[in-house]
């Protein structure tokens, strides 16, 4: 949760310095805007202005993520990885 | 930019139904504030067939909970929050005449459906902006349950507080209007 919290006071525009991880950033972006979701939900192009991404190693058994995102509206989602 | 509706409160029937879905609205006069804590009563009390502590017939309830005021001004930082909370405390609340709300985020089918019967509208205010919509508040008093604290019923008066009429008492819904239209493959 700390890392996903640093990484969301990261200047917009600058991409993680890992290729791997630029490239997965660049990719969420556009499909985050390709909702259509746009500002308060009342569409528009620009849904997301930036995705930042930070990695730190863990046991091979445990693989927590944790997301940063917006307000309480947008808090409550479920999806198998 | 479209041009902006003054409203003034309370609202009655008439002026309800002619606020359509996408309308920009200067809202003008007294308003409640209230969130889940006080909804929670109030749809307790109206369970129970009980006197409510706030007539509710054409009022205007913002969903928000203000931050203390600083010294010389009416009201501290006041923003929406998210309004499917409220969801099912809501139905009974428009069958006692409630006739607009302000939030943000989705409602319910079954809000909706009670908006379209008792004819009622739902405004968005804007999210992350409590500092500068408080501008717009005038003045600020707690009238029920204060021991809610931030969650207390407040009554403010407004001067051209902005919001946009997301659902209107047709059912018409942005959110499930807009997006798609922007929504790319």
């Amino acid at each position: 949760m700390v890392i996903a919290k640093k990484a969301i006071i990261r200047k917009i525009g600058q991409f993680n310095k890992n290729p791997k991880y630029a490239t997965l950033e660049k990719e969420i972006l556009t499909k985050i805007n390709n909702l259509g979701i746009g500002p308060a939900g009342l569409g528009g192009n620009i849904t997301s202005l930036a995705v930042h991404i930070d990695y730190l190693p863990t046991h091979i058994a445990g693989m927590p993520v944790a997301v940063n995102v917006c307000c309480h509206a947008d808090r409550h989602a479920e999806g198998i990885l | 930019m479209k041009e902006e509706i003054k409203i003034t409160t309370p609202l009655d029937e008439e002026r309800v139904i002619q606020l359509k879905a996408g309308d920009f609205v200067n809202i003008t006069g007294y308003i409640y504030a209230a969130r889940d804590a006080a909804h929670k009563r109030i749809f307790e009390l109206i369970k129970k067939g009980q006197k409510l502590p706030i007539e509710l017939k054409g009022q205007i309830i913002f969903y928000a909970g203000p931050t203390p005021a600083k010294s010389g001004y009416p009201c501290g930082s006041v923003g929406p929050t998210t309004s499917y909370r409220m969801d099912l405390y809501t139905p009974p609340m428009l069958d006692r005449g409630l006739k607009g709300m302000i939030g943000k985020g989705y409602r319910s089918g079954e809000v909706i459906e009670s908006m379209k019967k008792n004819k009622a509208v739902y405004f968005g205010a804007v999210g992350g902006a409590a500092a500068l919509i408080a501008r717009r508040f005038k003045k600020s008093e707690v009238i029920a349950y204060e021991d809610l604290g931030a969650e207390a019923i407040y009554q403010f008066y407004v001067e051209d507080f902005p919001a946009i009429v997301v659902i209107d008492s047709a059912g018409n819904n942005l959110y499930g209007i807009e997006p798609p239209k922007y929504k790319k493959q």
